[in-house]
């Protein structure tokens, strides 16, 4: 099965975007995501602002978003959060985008947060928002990633699925709980100890 | 819990732990008292080095070196290893340990993970930072370690039952250290409260300190024998700087929930120990507050939560009642009935009314409820007999959950509904969301 968000085309909700194509996140079972790399001159005014945040600049901008965050909770506002992720914004930013989609984000913006599980430096702003998400797909993502992520990135992943309670990964973790890499199999351990109770 | 292996070991070993739980077990068959009598104690009425509980600290700072200053007015305990990740504190703590057992055999750790592979320990003292909590207490739980440990219990909603299972499961003796409990006057108020003195409940309210805000703080270089990526452990990656870090993680939501949770976990402690509700929780949560606009620190300065307790979930309340915890009431606990007021907060401040409630003796259909005066020797008492202390970790639990609550309700911006025997929110995958984080790198529970 082939997921695809195209475009990430806001005209419905957000005014500010609506002629805008931001990018592309395609997803297919069982290999990486491939995602465009996207430009923040397309993203709407508020998260343009905040592209740049670098610890300590002035909070003020994120304050702003995540006012948006609590007052529309929008799909619109997830897609162009996602849409961050793949443009240059720093990594504060980026960050930050993860943290709003923990309470925003869909299952249509699972592809383009998932892509930056094979980056070590982005993996785990990416579980952060992916762990809780209650879709079976961040469950395929997850597991996609074991097999094709850089290995340091493997444990955290592992992890997530412990603490998602993900049956469809059990498979898996038995095969890694047998294996011969000792954090791999610690790690799996653990996790099949909170899946199976 | 991380990428370093535990080391375990094929057998069954009889630990120290296993002697006092089965010397418990023992005397409480034979009918002896299973505190030592002062006929058994060593030399100068001090207890048998046999009889101690050899205890180890997880953490340090300002609130684990006081904690362990008042453990070792105690000679039941008998401290032996020390670990955190500031080299200062560690040596500090281990210096003071060592005072006391006249000798220089504390042995530090900088890693809490090789403290736990010690099998001489019965017990810890734990005292981290909040997004530190869960960690070390599962781990030891599962190692069959009785602790005494730094409120508010947990980081997440989730993180927080994953303890509590971690210490059920493992039947291990837990003290939060929420101290109010051991105090006469708290004791007293919800005493009162519970037997229907002051009728049925309608309102509590609970009164928090203001949080704190700070200008933005720069970027520095880590200090020397500071380990400051194990300080973060489990929370995202962030630039050193020193407002962050120790006593001042609490103002910021990647490490705590703010003033809220901070204070929840003593004041919201005692309106459960109070109304009885330390098994339950509301079922609707609605918060505002406001949160610092510039500066280090994110978490809320001012709050106001309205909770609401269904029918029944109170003994005292059948109709049920509302809760509400603010930063703009006097610090305490007031609980309003249809009969009468009860306020209580530190420094002797207990007011009732009707006043002649204050002399007011229990009934014989009265119920007691558990009395401790002082919190370490409660544990003391708890580990030696086996039993529950006065704070457990259930209760523990469910007053910081209402904290959590709030906070999801104010980062949502609305009111959420709250299933409090299943722990989840009501048909609100959103607001499920932010019952627990993900874990940096290869931490886990």
């Amino acid at each position: 099965m082939k997921k695809t968000v195209t475009g990430l085309c806001l005209g419905l909700v957000l005014a500010a975007c609506a002629t805008t194509t931001t990018g592309t996140a395609t997803m297919t079972k069982g290999e990486p995501p491939q995602v465009g790399a996207v430009d923040i001159a397309t993203l709407i005014p508020e998260l343009q602002a905040i592209a740049g945040y670098s610890y300590p600049d002035s909070r003020s901008g994120l304050l702003a978003v995540e006012k948006m965050v609590r007052e529309s909770a929008s799909p619109g506002l997830a897609a162009q959060l996602a849409a961050l992720l793949h443009t240059t914004a720093t990594p504060d930013a980026k960050q930050f985008a993860c943290y709003q989609l923990v309470a925003i984000g869909t299952e249509a913006e699972v592809p383009a947060i998932a892509a930056l599980l094979y980056d070590a430096s982005t993996a785990d702003m990416a579980r952060y928002a992916l762990q809780p998400m209650e879709f079976p797909s961040v469950d395929d993502a997850l597991l996609t990633a074991l097999d094709h992520a850089p290995a340091e990135t493997h444990v955290g992943i592992i992890n997530s699925l412990g603490a998602r309670g993900s049956k469809a990964a059990v498979p898996t973790l038995r095969t890694l709980a047998a294996g011969v890499n000792p954090a791999t199999a610690e790690a799996a351990q653990a996790a099949l100890a909170r899946i199976e109770g | 819990m991380g990428t370093k292996p535990n080391k375990q070991t094929g057998s069954k070993q009889i630990t120290r732990r296993d002697m006092l739980k089965g010397a418990a077990a023992s005397a409480a068959v034979l009918g002896f008292p299973t505190i030592i009598p002062a006929s058994a104690y060593g030399a100068q009425g001090k207890v048998p080095p046999s009889e101690r509980i050899v205890m180890g600290c997880i953490g340090v700072g300002s609130q684990g070196t006081g904690n362990l200053k008042g453990f070792l007015n105690y000679d039941d305990f008998q401290f032996v290893a020390v670990a955190d990740v500031d080299r200062n504190h560690r040596n500090r703590a281990a210096g003071l340990i060592n005072a006391k057992n006249e000798n220089e055999d504390c042995a530090t750790y900088n890693d809490f993970r090789e403290l736990l592979e010690r099998t001489d320990l019965d017990g810890l003292s734990i005292a981290v930072p909040d997004h530190w909590h869960s960690i070390p207490a599962i781990a030891a739980a599962r190692k069959g370690l009785h602790m005494y440990a730094e409120k508010p219990l947990a980081l997440t909603l989730n993180e927080g039952r994953a303890m509590v299972d971690a210490v059920e499961a493992n039947d291990v003796i837990w003290q939060t250290g929420s101290w109010q409990r051991s105090n006469r006057n708290f004791h007293r108020g919800c005493e009162l409260v519970r037997n229907g003195y002051i009728g049925e409940v309608h309102t509590v309210h609970v009164g928090l300190p203001t949080g704190h805000e700070i200008e933005p703080q720069p970027v520095m270089p880590i200090p020397e024998g500071f380990d400051y990526d194990f300080w973060l452990g489990p929370a995202p990656e962030a630039p050193y700087t020193e407002k962050r870090c120790h006593w001042n993680f609490r103002w910021i939501l990647d490490y705590s929930g703010g003033q809220l949770t901070d204070w929840a976990a003593h004041h919201v402690d005692i309106a459960n120990w109070g109304m009885g509700t330390e098994a339950t929780g509301p079922v609707s949560v609605n918060a505002e507050g406001h949160f610092p606009e510039e500066g280090l620190y994110n978490a809320s300065v001012n709050f106001h939560l309205r909770c609401e307790f269904a029918a029944g979930a109170s003994p005292v309340a059948p109709n049920g009642f509302t809760m509400y915890v603010s930063d703009k009431f006097n610090m305490g606990t007031e609980f309003i009935g249809t009969e009468g007021r009860i306020f209580v907060d530190r420094g002797d401040t207990l007011d009732i009314d009707p006043p002649a409630l204050r002399d007011k003796k229990l009934g014989p259909n009265d119920t007691p409820i558990y009395q401790s005066r002082n919190h370490a020797r409660n544990f003391i008492s708890g580990v030696r007999k086996h039993e529950q202390c006065v704070a457990p970790i259930q209760a523990a639990h469910r007053a910081i959950a209402v904290a959590h609550l709030g906070n999801i309700s104010m980062r949502l911006g609305r009111e959420v509904k709250w299933d409090p025997a299943a722990e989840s929110f009501v048909n609100d995958p959103q607001a499920d969301r932010l019952r627990e984080r993900a874990m940096r790198g290869d931490w886990h529970i």
